[in-house]
């Protein structure tokens, strides 16, 4: 699993705004214990600081693991290597999708993986539980929010989304997602959920 | 012995034994599939669709006939009439409207607002010639011409290319003499 450096106490006290914002977040928090008081502050920290500019990427990956539709659909403004990175901490995460598929029946794998702050959540479609490689399909999602109700109907609704495009007879299974009305479907479902 | 009374396409489409749509449509992809796999060219697929819609026509316009008691047309403008309210109901479960006539009576168009055959379907850049729906015309021009009608039919509008319905444009080249053996009143 790759998991990236988390801020220090050290960090937070050189930005002034994280340390208002993690003095706020320690104030509302309930009582618990101290060890892992720091990582709770992580995420809430992260879930205000992104709250206007959010990243998120989805893919879907057929079997094979060949990538068949790509979707920048965060908010964030683009940065060049970005989508570089997304692909490639979303194949790293690959292999644990794989382990984790066959320990549960569960469609949706909520994160699974991190990456600094960026989290992979999957949704697995039936293929793998039928073993039926042939359709064997992940939606995959790499998200900076905590959103799980969101990011689950999104998952959701890009499945019959992604069924539509599968029952068209003039598309091969297991090739690139062209179809401009899907990716503008996915593209407003993300700005619906996410 | 009374006389038979024509059938509305309604009737007929209540009684005859029907299949499940998607079955119907996913076969019918499954078939254009293969044909673009086959023929590779789009153009070819185009002609062969016509072509096995013709083979269709030709026998479908008996079944058509016997079940729904249609007697002869008085002119081109009630087959077309029959063509849209019966024929496509009996067999598709679609009504047609006809607009668009000439002022001859020879051509018109079937606007078809609901295409069973197009469900799911998306044309990707790689056939974007293509007349996906082009087995209906052949079927179309195969039952005229069984019923002695020669005729040309063309599709004017694609919802899978953008358009807003399906038109079909049908445009009668003449009418065959029939060649009886015997005479109707013997």
């Amino acid at each position: 699993m790759i998991t990236g450096p988390t801020f220090t106490t050290a960090e937070f006290l050189l930005r002034p705004s994280f340390t208002a914002l993690c003095l706020l977040c320690e104030l509302l928090r309930p009582v618990s214990s101290a060890n892992s008081s720091r990582s709770l502050l992580v995420i809430e920290l992260n879930l205000g600081i992104r709250k206007m500019a959010s990243t998120a990427c989805f893919m879907i990956v057929s079997r094979n693991d060949i990538p068949i539709y790509e979707a920048e659909v965060g908010t964030a403004p683009k940065k060049e290597d970005a989508a570089h990175q997304h692909q490639f901490i979303l194949h790293a995460a690959l292999d644990i999708v794989q382990d984790l598929a066959w320990t549960t029946s569960a469609m949706f794998l909520k994160s699974i993986d991190r990456f600094n702050d960026l989290v992979v959540s999957v949704y697995v479609t039936a293929g793998h539980i039928l073993n039926m490689l042939y359709i064997h399909t992940r939606l995959m999602l790499l998200h900076d929010s905590r959103n799980d109700d969101g990011i689950k109907s999104f998952f959701q609704e890009v499945h019959e989304l992604y069924i539509k495009i599968l029952l068209n007879p003039l598309y091969l299974p297991g090739s690139r997602i062209t179809s401009s009305h899907f990716d503008t479907k996915v593209r407003a479902l993300a700005r619906k959920y996410l | 012995m009374a006389p038979v009374v024509p059938r509305s396409g309604d009737a007929i489409f209540a009684n005859v034994e029907r299949v499940n749509a998607e079955l119907f449509t996913l076969t019918y992809g499954a078939i254009v599939r293969q044909l673009l796999t086959d023929l590779e060219e789009v153009d070819e697929v185009n002609k062969q669709l016509d072509q096995m819609g013709y083979n269709i026509g030709i026998r479908l316009i008996d079944e058509f006939l016997a079940k729904s008691n249609v007697s002869r047309c008085v002119d081109f403008k009630e087959t077309a009439e029959v063509i849209a309210k019966v024929g496509l109901k009996m067999f598709l479960g679609i009504t047609a409207t006809v607009t668009n006539w000439d002022v001859e009576g020879t051509t018109c168009s079937l606007i078809l607002e609901d295409n069973p055959l197009v469900d799911f379907v998306e044309l990707p850049d790689t056939c974007q010639g293509l007349y996906y729906c082009n087995i209906l015309s052949g079927v179309v021009r195969g039952a005229l011409e069984m019923v002695s009608m020669k005729t040309e039919v063309t599709w004017l509008r694609d919802m899978l290319r953008g358009d807003d319905a399906f038109e079909l444009q049908l445009k009668l080249l003449k009418q065959v003499p029939e060649e009886y053996p015997y005479k109707d009143d013997e």
